[in-house]
């Protein structure tokens, strides 16, 4: 039951577009308003997403990612500054979104909310670490400080999804420099929520 | 802004990785010289990039999507909305998301579709969707899933529907054409729904794949009938220029259901019955060629060809008759579809008739019928055949009416007048009307009213026609005396179809008053004008159920099933209707459709039910009779049900009756009486082959087995398509030991089925091995099927799992089943001790153990 148009129809409105493109001239309230119905597509999609795995599909992240944006934003009506600009936007938007949700969880698990889903479980991040969001999230504020950039990088590829050749577009530097600034950036990450500086 | 410091520890870092790792620490110590925290820095990270390797290398949201897809909306956690209990989500609809909820009301589960009331539009826009709503809530057909109600509650409006299993046929079309056994009855069912929504003045608008469910069980139900446009149309326009009309709002967006879209439609005009023609059409050539007929690069390219193109012709089309309907839907001028969506149903189902026909001449049941050993579904099958008749000073024979002009869609009104007006009439004790079984002989057939009264040995014949004309429809009826050809009375009704019930009752009234001028005492007259019920509606609903039934499918039950809740929603008092509905769950479970779990709960209360409003309505009885014995194992309990059967007014001896009496008899061990009541029922019908071989097989549990097999020819030289008689006559041979006739027998029997899957097993089967082999086969062949239902989600009887494992001598899943069927009641089991498939498994403890669990004697 994916009838795009039709939700697009739904849940695209001006109300979208002018949150965003206000949250876009740094007006945070703005974004509090449009969390809500980012999410609810973002669900709709993950779904959708989900049903298609099991059928022997990937997740196509950035595919997702877009397709949300599409569907939620008339883009026409933003004057995006370029392409970069949309990537940076719905990366650090993602990135709200992903690290407030899995705030809220963990405070709901803290509640004694009887939820039988658990979103930390979903969210084992490397292989054998279970890092979860919410640290991540404190750890890449941390990185910001010392290399903005490295944690620019991080938040376009891990929360937007971007292939490394994306992410040098929306920064404007080489693919090679992405390449770099990841693995270290990583590397910097881990030992941070590892917490053996 | 990075420090220098910083700047040299990046630069460093990354020197140090183009070295060998055994060289690093050498290296580090040269680079950073006595900054001796430096190089503790850079050691620390680097002794972090292997194991980060991995680290963060699938997206956050790949990640969570796992954990999104499973929750459900914040604003909708498990929890109340309205007099709903959130239970689960069921997906994300098209126009929001779905739950399965709970309504604390009336205690039933529905599916509520939820959105934000902001989704919806403004005020104005919320109430247009709400009148369209209540509208498509007034529908009622099992094709089309029934609205319950729609609200809001806060910042949500909802949607309260029937809760569907099984999956969208979007999902059953996986980009491959579907076979004509799949492909026919979905659309039949499909152009069903569509033709009673259109002759009720509700259109789609947005038919496609998506928004047809298909149960395990192979129906279809239609989503979001008349609503689907109103929600995504928050925004409607007019269509201008180049901009893109009809249902997309946002720029850029993908693809999406233009391709179902009429040519109308795509031109922005408004959507009509027709334009759901389109849809369907599209939908019929998608099904038929496993791609979709209008489906190009860009969407204004799709729009371009719905409007301007012919869809490729379908190569290899079967059958050959859907591509003229094909070709009817997809005119782009409205003008040339169909007027009435209700011809368009008709066609389909007049093709899907003689597919059946010529793919399956004798029809696939009555060998299901036979090759089960007068088990499970033979339960069913006697207890539905039974209309009550009595006895009077004349005797009477009402035929079915006939479909003058082969419109499949008043085939319901042909029986189930002539079935009405003989139970109205049998209820008079000084008439003897001739048992529905007998006269059904004499349906399809064209002929001659005197001939088939004498063949029936009756005194008068009832003949009548149906046809439709203008959405209303003609009935006919009139009454000839046998002896001398003489018309008593005639008489042509033109009705709605909503108006039936004054037909049968007239027709009643006035055979008896007009035709017969037989006298009626006042408690004879009350009985004739006794109504089955005051709603009209519920009576025409009771009629399309009787005639799904008939079918004997699977389907058929499934639809009588809807049918009858309706019924009964509209008259709580329609005692016929309740036992209706207790005979099609009997049936259900009988046949291995319905877990006894589910049926059983059913069976009685509608029983109870039919019995609170017409103590000595027969049927309810006879199903009371059935219940006892098949699933409480009550013998002694089920013997005064079936006395009170008989006894009961307008029951008389009736020949179904008497038959399934006699099917509990023998599951007893009790042969010898149910070949005497089987005798008794053939004395009162004499014509219908199903009683001949019901005594048949009888004569042949009592080992007069040359008597048997003289039954069998009998029924076969007046039918040489009757395969339930090649079969049986099949069982005597083998019973004889003589192999190679049986063997034959069953060669005629699946010939007669046009069943050529057993081919290669016949083709060199002699003898005990070979006959073996054929059983083997068979009863792999029903294990797969059993297999296909379980996988595909639809419930799979046990017992006839384990059935044919025993018949495939694999003893020990045999009872392992067998273990699951006791625990699961099933009502097949008391036929353990006579059922010959279970030969293979008769001596072992286990099975032993379970006879005694059932009690049987």
């Amino acid at each position: 039951m994916n009838s795009r148009s039709v939700s697009a129809a739904q849940t695209s409105s001006p109300q979208v577009t002018d949150l965003l493109v206000a949250w876009g001239r740094g007006d945070e309230s703005a974004l509090e308003r449009l969390m809500p119905l980012v999410q609810r597509e973002l669900r709709r999609l993950a779904r959708r997403e989900m049903g298609r795995e099991r059928r022997g599909h990937t997740l196509q992240t950035t595919a997702l990612v877009n397709e949300a944006y599409i569907r939620l934003i008339d883009v026409s009506r933003v004057a995006w500054r370029d392409r970069a600009h949309f990537f940076a936007m719905s990366a650090r938007l993602m990135r709200r979104i992903l690290v407030d949700h899995a705030r809220s969880r963990k405070s709901q698990k803290r509640g004694g909310g009887a939820r039988t889903v658990s979103f930390d479980e979903a969210l084992v991040v490397s292989g054998d670490k279970g890092a979860d969001l919410v640290a991540l999230d404190d750890a890449l504020h941390a990185l910001a400080a010392v290399d903005a950039r490295k944690s620019q990088v991080v938040e376009l590829r891990f929360f937007g999804g971007l292939s490394a050749a994306e992410t040098a577009e929306a920064l404007d530097v080489s693919a090679d420099t992405v390449l770099r600034d990841w693995r270290l950036a990583k590397a910097w990450l881990l030992r941070e929520l590892t917490g053996s500086a | 802004m990075p420090t220098d410091r910083w700047r040299e520890v990046e630069r460093i870092y990354h020197a140090a990785l183009e070295r060998d790792p055994d060289r690093r620490a050498a290296f580090l110590r040269e680079a950073c010289g006595d900054d001796e925290a430096l190089r503790l820095e850079v050691q620390s990270l680097l002794e972090f990039d292997e194991p980060a390797v991995r680290f963060l290398e699938r997206p956050a949201l790949e990640q969570a999507a796992r954990g999104l897809a499973e929750e459900p909306a914040p604003h909708l956690a498990p929890g109340r909305i309205a007099g709903y209990e959130i239970l689960s989500l069921v997906g994300a609809g098209g126009m929001g998301e779905v739950y399965r909820a709970r309504d604390l009301r009336l205690g039933r589960e529905v599916a509520l579709k939820v959105l934000a009331r902001a989704a919806a539009g403004g005020p104005a826009d919320l109430r247009r969707f709400e009148d369209e709503a209540r509208l498509a809530s007034g529908l009622n057909h099992p094709n089309i899933v029934t609205i319950y109600g729609v609200g809001e509650a806060g910042e949500l409006a909802y949607i309260a529907m029937e809760l569907v299993r099984g999956r969208t046929l979007r999902e059953s079309l996986t980009g491959r054409a579907l076979p004509a056994s799949e492909l026919l009855p979905l659309s039949v069912q499909l152009a069903d729904a569509l033709a009673a929504a259109h002759a009720s003045g509700i259109v789609h608008r947005d038919l496609k794949p998506e928004n047809v469910m298909v149960t395990p069980e192979g129906r279809v139900k239609v989503l979001d009938f008349g609503i689907a446009r109103r929600f995504g149309e928050a925004d409607p326009r007019p269509a201008t220029g180049a901009d893109v009309p009809a249902t997309q709002t946002a720029v850029g967006t993908i693809l999406g259901t233009v391709g179902y879209m009429s040519p109308e439609q795509a031109a922005g005009e408004a959507a009509r019955h027709t334009s759901d023609q389109f849809a369907f059409g599209i939908i019929l050539y998608e099904m038929l060629s496993g791609r979709r007929a209008f489906e190009r690069e860009t969407k204004a390219m799709t729009l371009d060809a719905i409007v301007h193109e012919e869809p490729e012709p379908i190569e290899g089309l079967r059958p050959e008759a859907l591509r003229n309907v094909l070709a009817r839907c997809l005119a782009k001028d409205p003008a040339d579809r169909y007027l009435d969506t209700g011809d368009l149903a008709s066609e389909l189902h007049r093709i899907r008739g003689q597919w059946e026909r010529a793919a399956n001449p004798a029809g696939l049941t009555r060998r299901r019928a036979i090759w089960l050993a007068g088990a499970a579904a033979a339960v069913g099958v006697a207890y539905w055949r039974l209309w009550p008749r009595d006895r009077g000073i004349r005797s009477l024979a009402v035929l079915p009416f006939v479909n003058a002009l082969k419109d499949e869609s008043v085939e319901y009104v042909c029986d189930g007048i002539a079935w009405s007006v003989i139970r109205g009439i049998s209820r008079l004790p000084s008439l003897s009307v001739k048992p529905r079984s007998a006269v059904s002989n004499f349906k399809g057939k064209g002929v001659d009213p005197r001939e088939a009264g004498r063949k029936l040995a009756a005194d008068a014949v009832v003949t009548g026609t149906v046809t439709r004309h203008s959405g209303r429809l003609r009935v006919t009826a009139e009454l000839m005396e046998v002896a001398n050809g003489a018309r008593l009375w005639s008489q042509t009704y033109d009705r709605a179809a909503s108006d039936l019930l004054s037909v049968q009752e007239e027709i009643a009234r006035a055979i008896v008053d007009k035709g017969i001028r037989l006298r009626l005492s006042a408690d004879e007259r009350r009985q004739l004008v006794r109504s089955p019920t005051r709603d009209p509606a519920a009576f025409e609903l009771y009629l399309r159920a009787i005639h799904a039934i008939e079918d004997e499918t699977e389907l058929g039950y499934l639809g009588a099933r809807d049918f009858l809740q309706q019924a009964v929603a509209r008259d709580q008092s329609f005692a016929l209707a309740y036992v209706a509905l207790a005979t099609t769950h009997s049936l259900l479970a009988g046949e291995g459709f319905e877990s006894p779990a589910e049926a059983l709960p059913e069976i009685t209360r509608n029983v109870r039910r039919a019995l609170d409003f017409d103590p000595d309505l027969p049927d309810a009885h006879s199903e009371a009779a059935a219940v006892l014995f098949g699933y409480q194992w009550d013998w002694a309990g089920s013997e005064k049900e079936w006395d009170r059967a008989m006894q009961s007014r307008g029951g008389g001896f009736v020949p179904d009756f008497l038959a399934g009496h006699a099917l509990c008899l023998w599951a007893l061990g009790r042969a010898d009486e149910a070949l005497a009541l089987s005798r008794k029922a053939r004395e009162l019908d004499p014509l219908s082959p199903f009683f001949i071989l019901k005594e048949a097989g009888y004569l042949l549990q009592t080992g007069q087995l040359e008597e048997a097999a003289g039954l069998y020819e009998k029924v076969i030289g007046a039918d040489r398509n009757d395969s339930r008689a090649y079969f049986g006559l099949a069982e005597v041979r083998r019973a004889q030991g003589r192999f190679d006739e049986a063997i034959e027998a069953q060669r005629r029997g699946y010939r007669a089925e046009g069943d050529d899957s057993l081919a290669k097993v016949f083709a060199t089967a002699r003898g005990i091995e070979g006959y073996q082999a054929i059983e083997k086969a068979e009863a792999k062949e029903q294990l797969d099927a059993l297999q296909n239902r379980r996988a595909r989600g639809a419930y799979a009887s046990p017992l006839e799992i384990a059935r044919a494992y025993a018949r495939l001598r694999d003893k020990k899943r045999a009872l392992d089943s067998l273990d699951a069927a006791l625990a699961e009641r099933s009502p097949g089991l008391v036929f353990l001790k006579v059922d010959r498939s279970w030969d293979s498994v008769r001596d072992d403890p286990r099975f032993l153990a379970a006879v005694r669990r059932v009690g049987l004697p």
